[in-house]
């Protein structure tokens, strides 16, 4: 895990000449649970695919370190297909393939590392069945799950409690936060009041005026 | 009948094709690309048209067409993310209609149209075998490759993308793989049934298994069993090999889906 700065400076970008973000700026540090929220059209997930390098920036600088090792459980993730030929167990596994050659093969330890998140995130009954028939809440922690099997310094969730119930939600806050105390966590929520307790540091996002709304 | 020479070439050229076939069909239908298969064999017929009028040879015309055509498509589909399938409408409507307007004015037309439109896998050469044999080891190699990529990618870009994954180029190399492989493949299944050759034996492994580590060997050995089948009844009927291995495949998925259905009735029986 490298200790530089991750983070957005003075960071603007807009879509088809419409800017959404101006002048963005704020830092992570190791190891923090981080929030981002803001109202609809706030670009909560811009901000988000920025900080990953997935946008590029119109004006200004992405603090991003070498080497860092990052998952990403984007928005509305449970549209996953119903026929999507893969279980539960096996899309969680996949995860592990990001830092293996296409020849090398899952090993019993990453098996176990599975069984393991399985556990974690209560997955043990639908562990055989097809990751599209989960309901949604189920498949955001399947997608969660899969994430952490690369063993990330960071992790990264667009709205991952979509799907889910308070209780679900309160649930899923506590393992995030217990699991990997040292893994730094972003999530961009809704639910501020209840992941309170949780995070560090809460980066608010307000809406342009003359931003539109999708 | 596997005495006969020309049916030992058939039946070697028929397990090729089985064997590659369904994996590029499971990816398709997990990308919902399946009527891209089509497209593309629309897209190889303008190109053998266009190798019979400029004198070239229309086979290697065709591989170049077909795969600067799913290259077209490819990028089409990223730039009009939520209209793919108008891009497919247009590629296939454009193809055909460039080889029969390309086909009427060669003299050679009509009788290579007919070949194109039909195929023939007994009439497949040594030559033949040998370059599908490479081209097909080629093939198969890639996806042993870009097996997880691709599955990655399916499943989400971004995810793919921050993983590592160079999208664009998987993509690309993707769509450029089909054109290969189904512009092989035309002449000897013909341009009207490449594409259900494609999809039909992956939409019954899907059907039958939910583990991503077995839909391939599934897929394939439901192709090799229907190219079997369809080859065998081809020659004692008398129908056409590429129709009679499509309508084997076609009554496949027809018994799957009847055996899922009882499976349901009897399953919810029980648990009354």
């Amino acid at each position: 895990m490298t200790e530089a700065t991750i983070g957005l400076e003075n960071v603007t970008f807009g879509y088809l000449g419409n800017v959404v973000i101006e002048n963005l700026s704020f830092s992570i540090q190791q190891g923090d649970f981080v929030a981002i929220t803001g109202e609809n059209g706030a670009a909560k997930t811009t901000a988000m695919k920025l900080l990953l390098g997935l946008l590029k920036p119109w004006k200004g600088t992405r603090l991003w370190p070498v080497n860092l090792n990052v998952s990403y459980v984007p928005q509305q993730i449970s549209s996953i297909e119903q026929d999507f030929p893969s279980t539960v167990f096996e899309f969680i596994v996949s995860g592990s393939w990001k830092s293996k050659k296409w020849y090398e093969r899952i090993t019993k330890e990453d098996k176990e590392r599975a069984k393991k998140l399985i556990d974690v995130f209560e997955l043990q009954n639908v562990v055989d069945r097809p990751i599209g028939k989960l309901s949604g809440g189920q498949k955001q922690k399947a997608c969660v799950a899969r994430a952490f099997m690369s063993q990330p310094d960071m992790l990264l969730l667009d709205e991952p409690t979509t799907g889910m119930d308070e209780k679900m939600r309160n649930v899923f806050y506590e393992t995030l936060k217990n699991m990997c105390p040292h893994v730094t966590i972003v999530i961009i929520t809704h639910h501020i009041k209840e992941l309170k307790p949780y995070i560090d540091q809460i980066i608010q996002l307000e809406r342009r005026q003359d931003t539109c709304l999708n | 009948m596997f005495e006969l020479a020309f049916m030992q070439r058939a039946l070697i050229a028929g397990m090729l094709i089985a064997l590659i076939a369904p994996i590029i069909g499971v990816f398709l239908i997990m990308r919902k690309q399946s009527l891209i298969a089509d497209t593309l064999s629309h897209i190889a017929l303008a190109g053998v048209a266009i190798g019979l009028v400029i004198g070239s040879q229309p086979e290697w015309v065709s591989i170049i067409i077909v795969i600067l055509g799913a290259l077209l498509i490819e990028f089409l589909r990223a730039r009009f993310k939520s209209y793919s399938d108008v891009s497919i409408a247009i590629l296939m409507a454009s193809g055909l209609s460039i080889a029969l307007c390309l086909m009427s004015i060669s003299p050679k037309g009509s009788k290579t149209m007919d070949q194109y439109l039909f195929g023939s896998i007994i009439t497949v050469t040594q030559q033949q075998i040998i370059e599908f044999l490479v081209i097909g080891i080629g093939i198969f190699l890639y996806f042993m490759i870009t097996k997880r990529a691709l599955y990655t990618m399916i499943f989400n870009e971004d995810v793919a993308k921050v993983s590592g994954i160079q999208t664009k180029w998987l993509s690309f190399s993707f769509s450029a793989v089909i054109g290969l492989f189904i512009s092989m493949m035309i002449p000897m299944i013909g341009m009207l049934l490449v594409s259900a050759i494609i999809i039909l034996p992956a939409a019954i492994a899907i059907q039958l298994t939910t583990r991503f580590r077995f839909v391939f060997a599934i897929a394939s050995l439901v192709s090799i069993i229907c190219t079997f089948l369809g080859l065998v009844s081809s020659y004692k009927i008398g129908t056409p090999p590429g129709a009679s291995i499509a309508l084997c495949m076609v009554l496949g998925i027809l018994l799957t889906l009847l055996y899922k259905k009882t499976k349901e009735v009897v399953f919810k029986r029980i648990g009354e």
